[in-house]
């Protein structure tokens, strides 16, 4: 059901019950979000997509996040303020201690005006440039990989294999982490014909006809199990699958 | 035992032997168990004294009672004696031949024992005349220092189970309209009115509900929860049970942290025991509820206390809040109804059934009805838990109850709320306890904790304190709350040591802002409240440890110096003997000094001065 709201003093009509961050932004505002991806559920980690939301029938405006404030009928949603900009200035601001020297962070430091550095940075973190987002947990529990969990609480929490293993038991070499990450902060490493991802080192398969690395064999095999096809159906690179069906529909035979 | 009661009438003859057969027994000794009482070896004097009656062959005419908490844990292990009314305190292995011989078997107080006031040094007779008692308003916790929390019967016989009765005569409409006229407002901290939750959840659409017993008290120095469930946990069974019965609701759970193993142990034996009688499973007392309680146990995280962490914990999830824009009451356990009340919530409402709402309107203010528990500790004469009429200043509950402040030194603050409550000052002695008042005061009601600091405590160093453990206890979802803690807490680590500035309060202020704005949960958005009041109430304590590098308690160790002032000091030597650090020189019968580069500031000297010669400045 299609609904009728108001951002930045422009009416807007969204799906009830889409994020208010997708909408927003799909309205030509500009909210910033690290922790926030569409694919799988929000969870408000890095507090930066901070709006104003006035609901019907309240006189008070509230500051919360858009990631998870689901869009209903007759929201009144303000972007930016002076409020806003304070709050996601100061999270900001700490999100940098954990991760300074992540592209990401510092573009957003120079477009919000973030130039103080006033926090000792984050020093004994296992993961340099890890903001603690759980995107990467997030996406490997949409996959149904569940390699990876968050552990621990307050500045301990941490994020990768779970019970304190140093590799990841259930992790496939995916990589679908490391594409998630907005710091890019998780290593991983491909050799010709590995690849080497938290802690556990995969071999890679490599396309029948040029030999270019696909993706994991584990990878692969865990896919081929989940749709239910034999493992041969993963053996070509996009590349020679996009060639293969061209070279056959220019066949003669055809 | 009778087999499953098959209808009200059986309940009641069951009771009537009960009652009968109490009637035999002349006296009863009812030993306290709570937690405090055994850890100071209350079970050794209910053992010894078991003993002892039996050799006397007193055992028909004598009851014995291991009881939950009597709340003068000070004074453990506790032993009273009814019908008289007698109390005991500190008793111990060795007394316990006095006691059968003199006081069970003579009829004759022994006074040694009896209560000795803090302040008088008055002994008291009975509990009733005892201050810490006689301030009270004892309904909650009234059994829980009578009866046996492992017998059912015990229970049954002091009345219980017959609110449930009355409800299912009443009918769910009447007993959810009884329980909103009530004004019973939440237990757990938020203060909201359980019947419009009840409301809310009995009218969501849905044909499986849930009732939720919050028991995840983490608040360091609480054990209100602790000890209702202790004590008398069937009082919390039937609480669920009539508000199953008002919700229709089938299945109810109770979150109770894995470090209350006494409270989980005698839960688990009394829904044990209820299910044998019929009180819980099918077709309870004849009638159509059908209603069973199961134990979930938490790993002992504070966030868990907050509903939808504890949503996420019960379902199997990590314990970590989320966005609630649907209430818990539509959309709450595995996406059902839920409604969740905490331990003491629960335990007044069978209370509320039984003498009507109209009763307990009647206690405390209008706008927060009834009594509340709190767990007065710290500095303050008789520490212990405490039930007082909503409304009470805190002047009465700590003067009055609690006897005041020890050693005759100042009264400073009281915190209350747990440890994301507020620190309130002696001008606001005489706020009454309730809801409204403490939050408009920058503190709130919390669960029940109330800290008492007398003037020999820093307000930098206590927020400092709570600091740590509520940045410890973040779940780590949101920067603001996770990291903002952490370096609020560093930030004054810098203040009580000597690094702060006036720079550093308001970076303080400015982050503490942040955090309470923009955390996700009540947990992040109430964590800076031990900060933000005191530097509320006691700015210039902030101020003396930034300007002047100072710490007006005497505590931040940074901040002072030990000095012997000589013309107090007569050479005694006990301090240079007990110093650590053989900082303290002197020969015998001259002032002796201090050696600043050698001490470790412990304050050994100061303590064991008799002549009040040691200086902290």
């Amino acid at each position: 059901m299609d609904v009728e709201l108001i951002i930045d003093d422009v009416p807007v009509t969204a799906a009830a019950g889409a994020s208010l961050l997708d909408v927003a932004r799909c309205a030509g505002r500009d909210v910033p979000a690290l922790c926030h991806h569409e694919a799988v559920p929000a969870i408000a980690s890095c507090r930066l997509c901070l709006i104003e939301v006035r609901r019907p029938g309240r006189d008070w405006v509230q500051l919360t996040t858009s990631c998870d404030y689901p869009v209903s009928a007759g929201l009144v949603v303000v972007t930016n303020s002076p409020r806003i900009r304070k709050h996601r200035g100061m999270n900001l601001e700490l999100l940098l201690r954990r991760a300074p020297d992540a592209p990401v962070l510092r573009q957003l430091a120079t477009q919000f005006g973030v130039t103080r550095a006033r926090f000792a940075p984050v020093t004994d973190a296992p993961l340099p440039d890890c903001i603690l987002c759980e995107l990467c947990v997030r996406v490997c529990c949409a996959l149904d990989y569940n390699a990876l969990a968050a552990t621990g609480r307050g500045h301990d929490k941490r994020v990768g294999p779970p019970f304190g293993r140093t590799a990841a038991k259930d992790c496939v070499g995916c990589g679908s982490c490391v594409e998630a990450c907005p710091t890019a902060c998780i290593p991983m490493a491909d050799t010709a014909t590995t690849r080497t991802i938290w802690g556990r080192t995969f071999e890679l398969l490599t396309c029948v006809r040029c030999g270019r690395p696909i993706t994991t064999k584990a990878h692969a095999a865990a896919m081929a199990a989940g749709a239910d096809l034999p493992v041969k159906s993963t053996d070509l690179c996009e590349v020679c699958k996009a060639r293969l069906t061209s070279e056959r529909l220019a066949s003669p035979r055809r | 035992m009778s087999g499953v009661f098959s209808d009200p009438g059986a309940l009641s003859r069951h009771r009537d032997v009960l009652v009968a057969t109490e009637d035999t027994r002349h006296k009863v000794v009812a030993v306290c168990g709570g937690t405090g009482c055994r850890a100071q070896g209350a079970m050794k004097v209910f053992d010894a004294l078991c003993t002892e009656i039996d050799a006397h062959g007193a055992d028909r005419t004598v009851g014995m009672r291991a009881t939950g908490c009597h709340g003068f844990c000070e004074r453990g292990p506790l032993v009273k004696v009814l019908p008289e009314g007698i109390l005991y305190e500190h008793v111990q292995v060795a007394d316990v031949v006095e006691i059968v011989e003199k006081t069970l078997l003579g009829g004759e107080v022994l006074e040694r024992l009896l209560c000795e006031d803090p302040v008088t040094g008055q002994r008291y007779r009975r509990e009733e005349d005892i201050p810490f008692y006689s301030h009270q308003r004892r309904i909650v916790l009234r059994d829980t220092g009578q009866l046996d929390p492992t017998s059912i019967d015990d229970y049954i016989a002091a009345g219980g189970y017959s609110a449930l009765v009355r409800a299912l005569e009443m009918g769910p409409t009447a007993v959810l309209e009884e329980v909103k006229r009530s004004g019973l407002r939440g237990r757990g901290g938020a203060g909201f009115p359980a019947g419009r939750k009840w409301e809310a959840c009995r009218s969501a659409a849905g044909e499986l509900r849930y009732v939720v017993c919050n028991a995840d008290e983490g608040d360091p120095g609480a054990f209100m929860d602790r000890s209702i469930l202790e004590g008398n946990p069937h009082s919390v069974l039937e609480g669920m049970t009539i508000g199953a019965f008002a919700m229709g609701a089938r299945e109810g759970y109770v979150y109770v942290r894995q470090e209350y193993p006494l409270a989980v142990e005698h839960l688990d034996l009394a829904i044990e025991q209820s299910r044998a009688l019929g009180l819980l499973g099918d077709a309870i007392l004849g009638s159509d509820l059908s209603f069973d309680v199961r134990v979930s146990r938490g790993g002992g995280a504070f966030v868990c206390g907050e509903a939808s962490a504890m949503m996420a914990s019960l379902e199997g999830r990590r314990g970590v809040p989320h966005r609630r824009l649907i209430h818990l009451s539509e959309h709450g356990l595995w996406g059902r109804p839920t409604n969740v009340n905490n331990v003491e919530s629960w335990a007044n409402v069978p209370l509320i059934l039984l003498n009507g709402a109209e009763w307990f309107r009647a206690i405390g203010t209008e706008g927060s009805p009834g009594t509340k528990i709190f767990s007065l500790v710290g500095m303050v004469n008789n520490t212990g838990l405490v039930e007082v009429p909503m409304g009470m200043t805190l002047r009465q509950i700590i003067f009055d109850v609690g006897e005041g402040i020890p050693d005759g030194k100042a009264f400073k603050a009281v915190q209350t709320g747990g440890p994301s409550g507020g620190c309130l000052s002696a001008d606001k002695l005489d706020v009454p306890v309730d809801f409204d008042t403490l939050v408009a005061e920058g503190s709130m009601m919390g669960s029940g904790g109330m800290i008492v600091m007398d003037e020999e405590t820093c307000m930098v160093d206590v927020a400092k304190y709570f600091l740590r453990f509520l940045a410890s206890e973040s779940c780590g979802n949101c920067t603001s709350c996770r990291d903002g803690l952490s370096i609020l807490h560093d930030l004054l680590g810098d203040i009580t040591e000597g690094r702060g500035t006036r720079e550093t309060i308001a970076l303080v202020e400015e982050l503490a802002d942040t955090v309470e704005a923009t955390s996700l949960c009540a947990l992040g958005t109430s964590a800076v409240n031990p900060v933000l009041s005191t530097l509320r109430y006691f700015r210039e304590e902030y101020l003396a440890h930034v300007d002047d590098k100072r710490c007006p308690a005497g505590v931040c160790k940074a901040l002072i110096s030990f000095s012997i002032l000589a013309e107090r000091c007569n050479g005694c030597t006990l301090c240079a003997v007990r110093c650590p650090q053989d900082a303290v020189v002197g020969e015998k019968k001259q002032p002796h000094t201090i050696t600043q580069e050698l001490c470790i500031k412990c304050g050994i000297c100061k303590d064991v001065c008799n002549r009040d010669a040691v200086l902290v400045q």
